[in-house]
């Protein structure tokens, strides 16, 4: 280190890209508080927890779809950031290799569709449950059927213990969420 | 053709596949038996022709030596083990000595199949016979022409297990599963000799091929000039070769017949005729007599170890003599008679004159599978019976029968100019010129045992065929024997010692054999009379340098002994020549003066009397050897085995310690499962353990090891 | 060297890579069953036989030339150890494809992903074997071990082969943890004034041979590399997971996870221990304490379990305490010893592969419909009412035990003399010991077979005896028998340390 003042330069653009993004998400919090109308029901007003109720058992059960969608988004996602080293080495190379460059990229982002077609195949994407239901081979009922019960365990494990719902709970579906919220709530006085 | 020596080899492999499985594949038993009957003579014959083919081609090479594939594609580098500096070949030697064998095996053997396409022809269980059989002439095969020592054990224990396969063939009678039995207990031992001696050559010479292309062979590095070297180019001392030679002698002992280990050939003559023919008296009883020649380059320089060779040798050939003097079985008179004939042969090894030896292996060959062959024709004739006391008057007969035994008999003997006369000529001069001296005493006993053999071979001519019958106008006399007893009840499984006839003929009518049994016999009989006087006269000394390239020459170890220059043998070789004349005619002559007064009983003693000689006694009952290894080996081996070995030692011991540990091992199991909780937490906390342990470890190995010199930079090739 | 040259030298794992999203992105988008049965299913097969194809030649090549390239600067490295790794992980993956259809139509499992998963973890082992460079080794690793979680809860409706996957992917990502730590250190650690560190095994080796007292970070680097790399080989006390998981996942899976998994980490092993050869002073004594924890460990656990996958789980531990045992002979500085060592490794691994591969499929081969088969009781009489099942598994059982004429009895020959020549004497005797212990529990199950009377004398129809598993339970045997036999057959796998890069 030298102690030049080139060098201190250097991180100037990383502390306006500091100031830059403190700014716009200051923006669009205190944008949104400004500009959004507020007309507060009772659902609105509990606390958003990604789509999840709130309030009740941990132990409820909850479509598996959401996450498989956030899964997939995030491999999606992480796997764009390797465009970015492979960015600026490319800027750096001749001509002859940025061929081969461009060409191996194309193969990763091909790989990358495999996956997509992928889970586009198996409708890993479709929200309705019962349209992918029918899409499905005829062997899928069987598979999701529910099977017997098996002896289970290790030396020392017990089984996987499931808690059972209150019965005056309704089943996930049957009545409204805000109903079944209610009655989650109820028990809990 | 030379590329296709593998065919020899695997021609006898396939037949023995084929009969494996030929009951899968035929429903009708009697069409089975008829096809394999045309298979299995057919393999070894092809197998023989393959031979002949590849014959002059070895010897048209430079060196009379090649090494072929036995894995037909594969190199004669095709490693079977490849262990670091351990690597055994699949690969065949073709030499003089390995061929020779080889058409003795597949020539004889070829007769002898055809023979027992007869011979066999009513047995139920023929098939499996031809399997056994096919598959010893391949594991003969291999023997013989195995490049390397543990091919040549594969072999050796192959025939082996075929021998007791085949003389417990007919294994629903007791006996007979125990001669199969004492053969295969007996060959253990001899077999433990050869392994260790293997095992010696390896350590020594570092390898287990007899010959290599670079000359790092056993037998290269044997015949170095001025002695053998071991691995490393260092003179290997004498000692090291006498015990190398002492333990591979071990298996010869065991293979061969030979005191001690002798005692099985005589009762392994339980099988069928012509495995007794094939296996106990042409061909595999001679493979120790092969194995010593094949390692005639260690042999010699090991004087010790050719001593014993030559006095085990002398030793058993007085002794099978002696014994066969008094036996009234037809087949153990001959199998008496091989042992001492092996005797002969490895007598002819130990004084250093292995050619002679193979001679005689060869000739032997010839002259007593056509005995055995004929011993065959006249128990088949005679409905199974073996006891000479019970035959007689069976020259008008059984005319051509007779004629075929008798050409054997004069030519075990050592006729004048018969085959068995000069090759045993050849021994019993060898032995007088021992480089070892006491040359005129082994030549003295020598002798005295031909003048013995000539004597009992023409005692068994006289007993079966010359003195009057001792049964009644061309029907068997009926009797006591055991052996008639059993079939009549069983009518599949009623095979005694020679029975096997007994239930194909309706009447007892005495009758002379079937072509497919007498051709053999003619032709073997050609080649008793005349292959001694073509090889050894006519063509003056073809044999001798025929084989001179496979075995060690003389000057590696007479020059150490004698002095060449001005030695002149002790006795010329016509008088030599006429010794052996006076003395084989003597010993026939002897036993027809004797066998001529007694035309009534076909005895010279009288039963009573018998009981009475203990010189008979001791002779008939096999110079009480049998008697020796039971009180030696079972009796005090079984005290051991019971009292000491396994109440002591495996009760109390062994099973203690046994029982100890598997408790102590159950006791550490259950304590560890508990580890085993099933919770991720708990697995992680012992992972995590480990981890803390490991890193300690290195850390404390870190600072106990001293700081490592900094060692000299490779160069960059070394390394990448 | 070019790109082509670069990619030609992995190209049997660039095959099975290829095949395995091909076979993905087929079964995803075909709809029919019954057609993606016979098309993932065969095209897998097919993919596999291509690559060992591939392999096969490349090896040929190789043992010709004699001549190691490097590849990916230095990171890949393609000798004759690393092909004769890609084939024996094709070999098993093969006999894994094999194995599974009518196994996994049985449990209802019959999903594409299983053949491509297979083919990707195979892809990753087969990484490992060639990897030259700590890094690409660790990538390697987390290919392998990723498709083997989904692997081992391919039955997803079980709560068992879910709690496997579960267990296994906890405990490996705690394992994973270790070893990039361990790369980390070891990259730190192998810096000296002049130099960065470096994470390239070859480097690394040079690193070692001209400076002579490794430093303390670089101690700690090695001991957590082989933390990371012992969890995969399930070498006590990292083997926690192993009977949990080889229980809970379904048995074609086990199979090719018993043996994939462990020739992958000890390729693996080998190449890390090669390249610190040099300090063997220094990590030989852990490793031969693991090597003995490992052999004591498996088969003293093993003689108590009454679960026939649990007992060759234990069994497998302790087969990969032998393995231990070769790496060990491996890295002294006795060239003789340490060819020898590798060549016997290779062979064990091959012998340990087709016999594992064996025993789970004559499982595989008794399960029902439905339900695999469980208990050693399971097995009684077997001889009486499935013959072939049972002398099948009497051969693979007495292989694993090591007894003649079998291949298990020829690779523990081998290791034992490499062992020898490397002048660890007691650690043989150690060997020796231990799998006296084992053959206990291996004819425990041939005498349930053979010499107890079967509950129900009839003969049993199998609902799995289809013809991929008993072709795969035929070709083990012959493999079994045929080499133990004629070893010098596979002699090509005994040369295979002759070109191997690092000279200790």
């Amino acid at each position: 280190m030298s102690g030049n003042h080139g060098d201190i330069l250097a991180y100037v653009p990383l502390l306006v890209l500091i100031g830059v993004s403190t700014a716009i998400a200051l923006a669009m919090v205190v944008g949104s508080f400004l500009l959004g109308p507020k007309k507060p029901t009772a659902y609105k007003a509990t606390a958003y927890e990604c789509g999840m109720t709130p309030i009740g058992s941990a132990r409820e059960r909850f479509p598996v779809k959401f996450y498989l969608i956030a899964m997939l988004f995030i491999v999606f996602d992480i796997e764009t950031i390797f465009l970015y080293p492979w960015a600026v080495t490319y800027r750096a190379q001749g001509y002859d290799l940025k061929i081969f460059y461009f060409a191996e990229m194309l193969v990763f982002v091909a790989i990358l569709f495999v996956g997509y077609f992928y889970i586009l195949g198996r409708r890993a994407l479709d929200w309705d449950e019962s349209e992918r239901a029918v899409a499905r081979d005829p062997i899928s009922p069987e598979i999701l059927a529910p099977r017997p019960p098996i002896r289970f365990g290790n030396e020392k494990s017990g089984p996987v213990r499931r808690l059972p719902e209150p019965a005056h709970v309704p089943a996930y579906g049957a009545v409204s969420q805000e109903e079944r919220i209610a009655a989650l709530t109820s028990r809990r006085e | 053709m030379l590329q296709n020596a593998w065919l020899i080899v695997w021609l006898p492999l396939l037949g023995f596949f084929f009969h494996a499985i030929s009951g899968l594949i035929f429903k009708d038993r009697a069409a089975q038996k008829r096809v394999v009957a045309y298979i299995a003579p057919g393999v070894v014959l092809a197998a023989f022709l393959v031979t002949c083919a590849v014959l002059p081609e070895v010897m048209a090479l430079p060196a009379h030596r090649a090494t072929v594939p036995l894995i037909p594609g594969l190199g004669t580098d095709a490693p079977w083990i490849k262990m670091g500096g351990f690597q055994v070949n699949f690969a065949l030697l073709l030499d003089p000595l390995s061929l020779l064998m080889a058409l003795i095996v597949t020539g004889v053997g070829g007769l002898i199949h055809v023979y027992a396409t007869g011979y066999m022809a009513e047995d139920p269980e023929q098939p499996r016979f031809f399997t056994y059989f096919n598959l010893f002439i391949f594991m003969m095969l291999l023997l013989v022409m195995a490049e390397n020592f543990l091919l040549m054990f594969v072999g050796w224990e192959g025939v082996g297990t075929c021998s007791y396969l085949l003389i417990s063939f007919w294994y629903t009678q007791v006996e007979n599963a125990k001669a199969g039995n004492k053969a295969f207990i007996v060959n253990r031992v001899g077999d433990l000799g050869f392994a260790l001696g293997m095992m010696a050559v390896w350590s020594v010479f570092g390898t287990l091929s007899f010959f290599t292309t670079d000359g790092r062979g056993v037998l290269d590095l044997a015949a170095v000039e001025g002695g053998a070297r071991d691995v490393l180019g260092n003179p290997v001392s004498a000692g090291t070769l006498t015990l190398i030679c002492m333990l591979l002698f071990v298996g010869a002992m065991g293979k061969s017949a030979q005191i001690p280990l002798w005692v099985w050939l005589p009762d392994a003559m339980a099988g069928p005729t012509p495995v007794s023919a094939l296996i106990h008296a042409a061909t595999m009883v001679t493979a120790g007599v092969v194995m010593v020649t094949r390692c005639s380059w260690l042999f010699v320089q090991a004087p010790d170890a050719m001593q014993l060779v030559g006095w085990i040798g002398i030793a058993t050939a007085f002794m099978g003599a002696t014994i066969g003097l008094v036996q009234n079985d037809i087949k153990r008179v001959l199998a008496f008679s091989t042992v001492s004939q092996l005797g002969y042969m490895f007598l002819a090894c130990g004084v250093g004159n292995f050619t002679a030896g193979m001679f005689h292996v060869t000739t032997h060959a010839f002259f007593k599978a056509l005995l055995f062959l004929g011993s065959g024709a006249v128990i088949h004739s005679m409905l199974g019976e073996q006891d000479m006391r019970r035959m007689g008057g069976l020259r008008k007969l059984i005319p051509r029968t007779w004629l075929m035994m008798f050409i054997g008999t004069y030519a075990i003997a050592g006729f004048p100019l018969l085959s068995g006369f000069w090759s045993k000529d050849e021994i019993l001069e060898a032995a007088l010129e021992s480089p070892w001296g006491s040359g005129p005493l082994l030549y003295g006993i020598g002798l005295l045992t031909a003048f013995m053999t000539a004597f009992y071979m023409n005692r068994l001519m006289w007993k079966t065929f010359y003195t009057e019958p001792r049964f009644v106008d061309g029907q068997l006399v009926p009797h006591h024997h055991s052996n008639f007893d059993a079939h009549d009840g069983h009518e599949e499984h009623a095979h005694a010692g020679g029975d096997e006839h007994g239930h194909a003929h309706g009447s007892g009518k005495v009758h002379e054999s079937p072509p497919s049994m007498m051709v053999p016999l003619y032709v073997l009989a050609v080649l008793s009379v005349g292959f001694g006087i073509v090889m050894a006269h006519f063509t003056g000394g073809r044999f001798e340098h025929f084989l001179e390239p496979s075995v060690a020459p003389k000057s590696l170890y007479v020059s150490a002994l004698r002095h060449e220059e001005g030695h002149a043998p002790l006795i010329p070789p016509v008088v030599g020549f006429v010794i052996s004349s006076v003395v084989g005619i003597a010993g026939l002559s002897l036993a027809a003066l004797l066998y001529r007064q007694k035309m009534q009983t076909g005895a010279l003693l009288p039963e009573a009397e018998k009981a009475r000689n203990p010189v008979y006694q001791f002779l008939y009952n096999k110079w009480w050897w049998d008697a020796l290894y039971e009180r030696i080996f079972l009796q005090t081996g079984g005290w051991l085995a019971d009292r000491v070995l396994w109440r002591l030692v495996d009760a109390g011991i062994v099973d203690g310690i046994v029982n100890g540990v598997a408790g102590a091992v159950g006791l550490m199991a259950r304590i560890f499962r508990r580890v085993q909780t099933g919770y991720v937490r708990n697995y992680a906390l012992v992972m995590l353990l480990g981890v803390v342990i490991l890193v300690g470890g290195l850390l404390y190995q870190w600072s106990k090891e001293p700081p490592l010199p900094v060692r000299e930079r490779p160069s960059a090739a070394g390394v990448q | 060297m070019n790109y082509a040259a670069n990619l030609m030298s992995i190209m049997p794992v660039l095959i099975v890579l290829a095949t395995g999203m091909i076979v993905l992105l087929g079964d995803a988008c075909s709809a029919q069953w019954r057609a993606r049965r016979w098309y993932t299913w065969g095209f897998s097969l097919f993919g596999v036989l291509m690559a060992l194809v591939q392999a096969g030649n490349q090896l040929q090549t190789q043992m010709a030339t004699t001549f190691s390239e490097t590849a990916f600067a230095g990171s890949i490295v393609t000798d004759s150890f690393t092909l004769t790794c890609y084939v024996i992980l094709l070999i098993t993956a093969l006999l894994a494809i094999l194995l599974a259809m009518t196994y996994l139509e049985n449990r209802n499992l019959n999903l594409g992903e299983y053949y491509a998963l297979v083919l990707f973890s195979t892809a990753g082992g087969m990484l490992m074997a060639c990897s030259n460079d700590l890094i690409v080794l660790f990538v390697s690793v987390e290919i392998l071990s990723v498709a083997l979680y989904v692997l081992s809860g391919f039955a997803r409706t079980e709560e068992k082969s879910e709690e496997a996957a579960l267990k296994y992917f906890l405990l490996g990502a705690f394992a994973s943890g270790f070893l990039l730590y361990g790369i980390a250190l070891v990259y730190g650690g192998s810096a000296t004034a002049n130099h960065a560190g470096t994470t390239n095994l070859a480097d690394l080796n040079l690193y070692l041979i001209n400076d002579g007292r490794p430093s303390v970070l670089l101690m700690c680097g090695i001991a957590l590399l082989f933390v990371g790399l012992a969890f995969k080989a399930a070498l006590v006390p990292f083997h926690m997971w192993t009977p949990d998981v080889y229980e809970g996942a379904p048995t074609s899976v086990t199979a090719y996870m018993a043996a994939g998994a462990k020739i992958g980490a000890f390729a693996a092993l080998m190449r890390v221990c090669s390249a610190l050869a040099p300090i063997g002073e220094y990590w030989l004594p852990a490793v031969q304490t693991l090597a003995v924890l490992t052999m004591f460990g498996g088969n003293i656990l093993a003689v108590v379990q009454d679960n026939v996958k649990r007992m060759l789980a234990y069994s497998s531990i302790a087969h990969a305490g032998y393995l231990l045992v070769a790496v060990s002979a491996a890295s002294v500085r006795n060239e003789q010893a340490h060819n020898a060592a590798m060549g016997a490794m290779a062979f064990y691994l091959m012998a340990y592969a087709v016999m594992t591969m064996g025993a789970f499929g004559v499982l595989i081969y008794l399960s029902r419909k439905g339900r695999d088969l469980q208990t050693i009781e399971d097995l009684r009489g077997l001889a009486r009412t499935d013959t072939f099942a049972a002398y099948a598994m009497l051969v693979f059982m007495l292989s694993l035990g090591g007894i003649p004429p079998t291949m298990g009895f020829m690779g523990k020959w081998f290791i034992f003399s490499a062992t020898l020549q490397a002048g660890q004497v007691w650690l043989a005797i150690v060997m020796a010991l231990a799998s006296i212990i084992s053959i206990y529990y291996y004819l425990k199950i041939v005498w349930m077979m053979c010499f107890q009377e079967p509950e129900r004398p009839e003969v049993v129809e199998h609902a799995v005896a289809s013809g991929g598993v008993r072709a795969t339970i035929v070709l083990s045997l012959a493999t079994m028998l045929v080499f133990g036999i004629l070893p010098g057959a596979l002699g090509i796998l005994l040369n295979a340390a002759e070109t191997t890069v690092f000279r200790p």
